[in-house]
């Protein structure tokens, strides 16, 4: 037997994923949209796991899952998760055009498309990390662009690896939609979500799902992750 | 064909594209077909949601609700909407991937149980894409460290405690007083870079085949 130089998965940083206890409806969500955070974060959110992250192994779910054409995400996961602020850039010593509201750019900030695709990474890692077969599972979101009317993926969970994050029984496909960002999501991405998924659930057994994650501000260290379950 | 395996389908094609297979991902999403049936009321589905969100532009919530209600009075369900959907996609990217035909693709090297591209960014530089069959389930993660070990190299590896990742996942580094290699497996993707001191162009296939082979559970090979 090889013993590998390098063991354990303590030194990896780790997320946290919850699951919000009660079912979301639809036709009730309209009241959680006004301060669904709050009531997210407020209620008793159930522990599910920590999830050692693995940059290299997030970057081949980024490449074969992810909408946009970033790499490097194990890379920029480990930036965005530890809030590293790249230093302020240089600027010249003149200043800009009088009155012309132009500043010098001295800071970068962080990108909304990288957020994105780090979530849909990670979604990907967690399904695969629970058992879900993950060849069966479709990123649909290119076809937003021909009818808008899918949510981010398709989850043909035949070996029902994902019962204990579902209450009941639930149909298959499941419907899941992902938001992430490097601070508290908003409310109209959150109403973005809830609407997707309004489109495509129509039975009582069919089952969409929402996976947030996000911090509780820029410079928190850590990302933290909800799954939330919707019904009609 | 039903939706999941369209979906599967799909990431077939996703895998060879990302190959450079430019001509089998074309062939595959060529292959998605679906009945008559299917296709007229995937075409009503994108009228009467055209429809809608004209209507009610700018109200998400009345779109959402009213497209769902008028799908249900007529009778389209999801599984019509979803393959509709993929085949369009599909269609569209097949059409697209012709347009690519010009360009240089790497050759593609087919084996019983895989098939690779090499691509060079130096002359001392090659990354290796290597696409493993359905037949192979997992990776021998032993047999290679034992392998890369009689070709000579210190190994590292780095184990996941993840257990339904740890027969699919593998990553590894390995280098000798000449060559540095990284490895890279989720199955069924893997990805090799190879650096080396000096020129091995005309080694680099045997070796590659070599460090493949080693990962594969098959007895019967």
């Amino acid at each position: 037997m090889i013993t590998p130089i390098i063991s354990g998965s303590s030194n990896y940083p780790k997320i946290d994923i919850y699951r919000y206890p009660s079912v979301i409806s639809l036709t009730s969500c309209y009241t959680y949209y006004r301060n669904f955070l709050n009531c997210i974060l407020n209620s008793n959110i159930i522990h599910i796991k920590s999830l050692p992250i693995y940059p290299y192994i997030l970057e081949q779910y980024n490449i074969r899952y992810a909408e946009k054409w970033i790499t490097r995400i194990d890379d920029n996961f480990l930036n965005y998760n530890l809030a590293t602020m790249p230093p302020s850039l240089h600027i010249p010593q003149s200043s800009p055009p009088k009155n012309s509201r132009i500043t010098y750019l001295t800071i970068k900030s962080f990108s909304g498309d990288v957020s994105g695709i780090i979530a849909e990474s990670i979604f990907i890692y967690f399904l695969h990390s629970i058992g879900v077969n993950i060849n069966l599972v479709g990123h649909i979101r290119p076809l937003k662009k021909i009818g808008g009317f899918l949510p981010d993926f398709l989850i043909y969970d035949k070996k029902y690896a994902m019962r204990n994050l579902i209450s009941g029984n639930y149909n298959l496909p499941i419907y899941a939609e992902v938001k992430g960002s490097i601070r508290i999501i908003n409310k109209y991405r959150w109403y973005k979500a809830i609407t997707q998924l309004a489109k495509v659930l129509r039975q009582k057994n069919d089952c969409g799902i929402i996976f947030l994650i996000f911090k509780y501000s820029t410079y928190n260290f850590t990302y933290k992750a909800v799954v939330i379950e919707v019904r009609i | 064909m039903s939706v999941n395996e369209i979906i599967q389908k799909l990431n077939e094609a996703y895998d060879n594209l990302w190959l450079g297979a430019i001509d089998t991902a074309r062939d595959i999403l060529s292959s998605i077909e679906l009945s008559e049936k299917t296709l007229r009321k995937y075409e009503d589905v994108k009228r009467l949601y055209k429809e809608i969100k004209e209507k009610y532009r700018g109200n998400d919530t009345l779109i959402a609700d009213r497209f769902r209600e008028a799908t249900n009075n007529r009778e389209i369900n999801m599984e019509y909407i979803i393959s509709g959907s993929i085949h369009e996609y599909a269609k569209m990217l097949a059409n697209k991937l012709k347009l690519v035909i010009e360009i240089k693709e790497p050759s593609i090297i087919t084996k019983k149980y895989y098939k690779y591209s090499i691509s060079k960014y130096l002359e001392t530089k090659y990354e290796v894409r290597i696409l493993f069959n359905n037949s192979v389930k997992e990776i021998n993660e032993q047999k290679l460290l034992q392998k890369l070990k009689n070709m000579n190299f210190r190994v590292e590896s780095v184990p996941v405690d993840i257990e339904s990742l740890k027969s699919h996942y593998l990553y590894i580094s390995a280098f000798s007083s000449l060559y540095f290699i990284e490895l890279i497996a989720l199955l069924p993707r893997a990805v090799i870079i190879f650096s080396f001191a000096k020129s091995e162009r005309e080694r680099i296939q045997q070796i590659c085949e070599e460090v493949i082979d080693s990962m594969l559970t098959l007895d019967n090979r």
